[in-house]
C-alpha cells in the first residue's frame, strides 16, 4: 500500500452563522485548502455530510461542489455516516488513494444546521438513534449524553464540576482559535458555583446544563489528500503523514451495551489506528476528541486507551489535559467551543491536527514540536467511531 | 427652578397617584457566564442622552428585529429625555470594572391605572451571556418591588423575546389588552406568577446590594458604548455588515 500525506487543509471562514448557501460555505473552506495545498489537480472529492438532504433541501453534495469549484474531470461522492461523516470520508480518501485508484483526494465535510430551529436539529440528530428502541420513544442525544454522565456520576464519582472544568479549558482553546463559533470565557463562578449559574447554565437534560453540550453551528473544513510519493511534485512541503486510521462500530441502542460508560468503538477504531501507525498511546503528543458533550470527553479518553478507566476526570482535575499540560485535549476548542456541524467536524479535527503538527496552530500551539497526534470521530451515540492518527514527517 | 411656557407645563408628565416619587430602582449587580460583573441600575435623563447614538448604528441591523426594536426604543429613549412619556425609567446593565454598556431595558406606568406596569423593551448588546434574561427580570422586579405595580403587561417583537419572556417566566395570555407596543397578542406577569416562580427562581443579584462603592463609581462615571455593536450583536464588522444590505 501507498503512505498517504495531507498537503492541505482550511476551514475558510469563522464558524458559527453562514449566510451564504451550503455550497458557498464547502467551496470556501475548499478553496483554503486548495490555496493550502498549492493545488486543484484533484482526482476526486468526497464531501462529508449528514443532513442536507434534510434540513437544507439538497442532496448530490459531491457532484455540486465538483460542480461549483469547476474541478472536472475530478469525480465525487457524498459520504454519510452521521457525526463520524467527515473521518469517514478521509478513511475513503485514504484507501483511494492506497489502493492506487486515486493520487489526489480532496474531502471537503459541511453542515449548515442554523437553518432550522432548535427541535428540528435536535429532531434531526435523533434520527441517528435506534429508530425502534429510541427514537420512537422519544429519545434525544442530550438524554443519551445525561444517561451516560449519570452512570459515570454513579460509577466513578465524577461530578458536575469535573464537567464544568472541561467546558472552561475548551472555551480557553476556543479564545485563541480564530474558527472557533465560540470565542467566550467562561468561569466556575459564572456558570456554576454562584446563584446566577442557574439562569446563566440552565438545566437542559439532568445532569447537563447547557454549557456541558457543543452548540449548533454551521461550518465546513476541507483537507486535501495525495499519495506519499507524489508530494514533491506540489509546492506545500509541510504536509503531515496519515498514519493510522481504524473504523469501530457498537450496538445502535445503547441499553444493548454491557457496560455504557464504556465505549467499545472507540477501544476497537483506536486499536486499529495505533496498530496501522506502529505507535503507542504514550506516542500521542495531544488529542482531539469528539465532545459532542462534556462526559464523552472522559469516557473516549478512557475507552481510546489515554486513561484508566473512570480515571480521566482526575487527570482533568490536575490540568493535565490543557494547552499546557502533559497531554493537551481539544486544543481547537473541541466541538463544545470550535462547534459541531455534523459533517465537518472530524475533517476539522484532522484540520486541527496537521496545523499542530506543521507548527502553525498560533496561540494554541502545542509545545516541544508534537510529533503524533490522535483524533477521534464519534458517529451516532457510539455505534460508528473512526479513530485517526496523524504524524509529523521529519525534515 | 426651570421656567417653562405653559404649553410646555402642560405636555410634560406629572406624578402618578400611587406612587407618585416612582421610587428608584436600587442598583444591584449579577454574576455573567464569563466571571465579569453586571451592574444594573437606573439611569438618569442626562445619563439616557449619552446610550441614545448607539442605536443610530443598531436600526441598521436587520437581523433577530434589532432594527424594529431599536427604531422603537430610540423613539421611546427620546420621548424619556424630552419628558414626553408618563413615568418611564430605564436600566442599564455595565460592566463593574469598565463600565461597558451590555444592555437596556426600558418601561413605564399607565396613565390611567399606576398599578399596571407597561414594559416597553428588552435590548442585548453583547450577545452570548444571559444579559437581556436577567435584565427583563431586573425590570420586572423594579415593577413589582420598586414601583408597586399588580401586574406588567409584555409583548414581543422578536422570537428570541418571545421564548425568552413568554415560554421561560411562564407568563400568561392577556389578549384582550391592546398594549401601546402594536397590535400583537399580549401577555402579563402577575403578582401572583411573580411571587410564587419568577422573583425566587429567574431573579438573581437581589442579593448583591448594596453595589460596592468602586463599582458604582466606576459605571456612572465611564457609559463606555460597546466600539462595534454591530459586531457584537451579529459577528460581522459594522462595515462588512453594512456591505451586505
Amino acid at each position: 500500500m501507498r503512505d498517504v500525506a495531507i498537503i492541505g487543509v482550511g476551514m475558510g471562514s469563522r464558524w458559527g452563522k453562514y449566510n451564504g448557501s451550503l455550497i458557498e460555505m464547502m467551496a470556501e473552506a475548499s478553496l483554503s485548502a486548495i490555496d493550502d495545498a498549492g493545488t486543484d489537480n484533484i482526482d476526486a472529492v468526497f464531501v462529508a455530510n449528514m443532513g442536507a438532504g434534510r434540513i437544507n433541501n439538497q442532496t448530490a453534495l459531491g457532484s455540486a461542489l465538483i460542480d461549483y469549484l469547476n474541478l472536472f474531470p475530478a469525480v465525487g461522492a457524498s459520504i454519510e455516516n452521521g457525526p463520524a461523516s467527515g473521518a469517514t470520508a478521509a478513511r475513503i480518501g485514504y484507501m483511494a488513494i492506497t489502493s492506487g485508484l486515486h493520487d489526489v483526494v480532496m474531502i471537503t465535510g459541511g453542515e449548515k444546521m442554523r437553518v432550522a430551529p432548535g427541535p428540528v436539529v435536535t429532531d434531526f440528530v435523533a434520527t441517528m438513534a435506534h429508530p425502534e428502541a429510541e427514537y420512537i420513544h422519544g429519545i434525544t442525544f442530550p438524554s443519551l449524553g445525561a444517561f451516560l454522565a449519570r452512570l459515570y456520576f454513579e460509577k466513578y464519582g465524577v461530578t458536575s464540576e469535573d464537567l464544568a472544568r472541561i467546558a472552561i479549558k475548551n472555551h480557553q482553546n476556543g479564545l485563541k482559535n480564530p474558527h472557533a463559533h465560540i470565542q467566550q470565557n467562561i468561569t466556575m463562578e459564572g456558570i456554576l458555583t454562584s446563584r446566577e449559574a442557574a439562569l446563566n447554565n440552565p438545566m437542559i437534560a439532568d445532569p447537563l446544563h447547557l454549557y456541558d453540550m457543543c452548540p449548533v453551528t454551521d461550518g465546513a473544513a476541507s483537507l486535501i489528500m495525495c499519495s506519499m510519493d507524489k508530494v514533491q511534485e506540489f509546492s506545500n512541503s509541510r504536509f503531515v503523514k496519515f498514519a493510522g486510521t481504524g473504523q469501530g462500530m457498537d450496538t445502535m441502542a445503547v441499553h444493548e451495551r454491557e457496560d455504557p460508560t464504556f465505549l467499545k468503538a472507540v477501544d476497537i477504531a483506536s486499536n486499529q489506528a495505533f496498530k496501522m501507525a506502529g505507535l503507542t498511546r504514550k506516542d500521542i503528543d495531544f488529542a482531539e476528541i469528539h465532545d459532542a458533550f462534556e462526559i464523552l470527553e472522559l469516557a473516549e479518553l478512557e475507552s481510546a486507551g489515554f486513561f484508566e478507566r473512570g480515571k480521566a476526570h482526575l487527570a482533568v482535575r490536575e490540568g493535565e489535559t490543557e494547552l499546557t499540560g502533559t497531554f493537551p485535549v481539544n486544543t481547537s476548542g473541541g466541538l463544545k467551543a470550535r462547534g459541531h456541524p455534523v459533517g465537518a467536524t472530524g475533517v476539522a479535527q484532522l484540520c486541527e491536527l496537521v496545523w499542530q503538527l506543521r507548527g502553525e496552530a498560533g496561540e494554541r500551539q502545542v509545545l516541544n514540536k508534537p510529533k503524533h497526534g490522535y483524533a477521534v470521530n464519534f458517529g451516532g451515540f457510539g455505534n460508528n467511531v473512526v479513530s485517526t492518527i496523524l504524524s509529523r514527517v521529519e525534515e | 427652578m426651570i421656567i417653562m411656557s405653559a404649553d410646555e407645563d402642560i405636555l410634560r408628565p406629572k406624578p402618578n397617584k400611587i406612587n407618585p416619587e416612582n421610587t428608584p430602582y436600587p442598583a444591584k449587580f449579577i454574576n455573567l457566564v464569563d466571571g465579569s460583573k453586571m451592574v444594573v441600575r437606573q439611569i438618569t435623563r442626562e445619563e439616557t442622552k449619552k446610550v441614545i447614538p448607539l442605536f443610530y448604528d443598531i436600526v441598521k441591523i436587520n437581523k433577530d428585529f434589532y432594527d424594529l426594536v431599536s427604531a422603537r426604543i430610540l423613539g421611546e429613549l427620546l420621548a424619556y429625555v424630552q419628558y414626553r412619556v408618563q413615568d418611564e425609567y430605564v436600566l442599564l446593565g455595565q460592566i463593574h470594572d469598565t463600565g461597558e454598556v451590555l444592555g437596556l431595558v426600558n418601561g413605564y406606568l399607565s396613565f390611567n391605572d399606576p398599578k399596571i406596569g407597561i414594559s416597553y423593551h428588552t435590548m442585548t448588546f453583547k450577545r452570548g451571556l444571559r444579559v437581556g434574561a436577567h435584565l427583563f427580570v431586573a425590570k420586572m422586579e423594579h415593577h413589582l418591588d420598586y414601583l408597586q405595580n399588580d401586574e406588567v403587561k409584555i409583548v414581543a417583537e422578536s422570537h428570541i423575546g418571545f421564548r425568552r419572556w413568554m415560554d421561560e417566566l411562564r407568563l400568561e395570555e392577556n389578549f384582550d389588552f391592546e398594549h401601546p407596543i402594536g397590535g400583537v397578542p399580549s401577555y402579563y406577569l402577575t403578582r401572583k406568577n411573580w411571587e410564587s416562580y419568577v422573583k425566587p427562581e429567574r431573579c438573581f443579584g437581589t442579593e448583591n446590594r448594596p453595589v460596592p462603592e468602586e463599582y458604582m463609581k466606576m459605571v456612572t462615571e465611564n457609559i463606555l458604548l460597546p466600539k462595534d455593536v454591530t459586531f457584537q450583536i451579529t459577528g460581522t464588522p459594522k462595515e462588512e455588515f453594512l456591505k451586505g444590505l
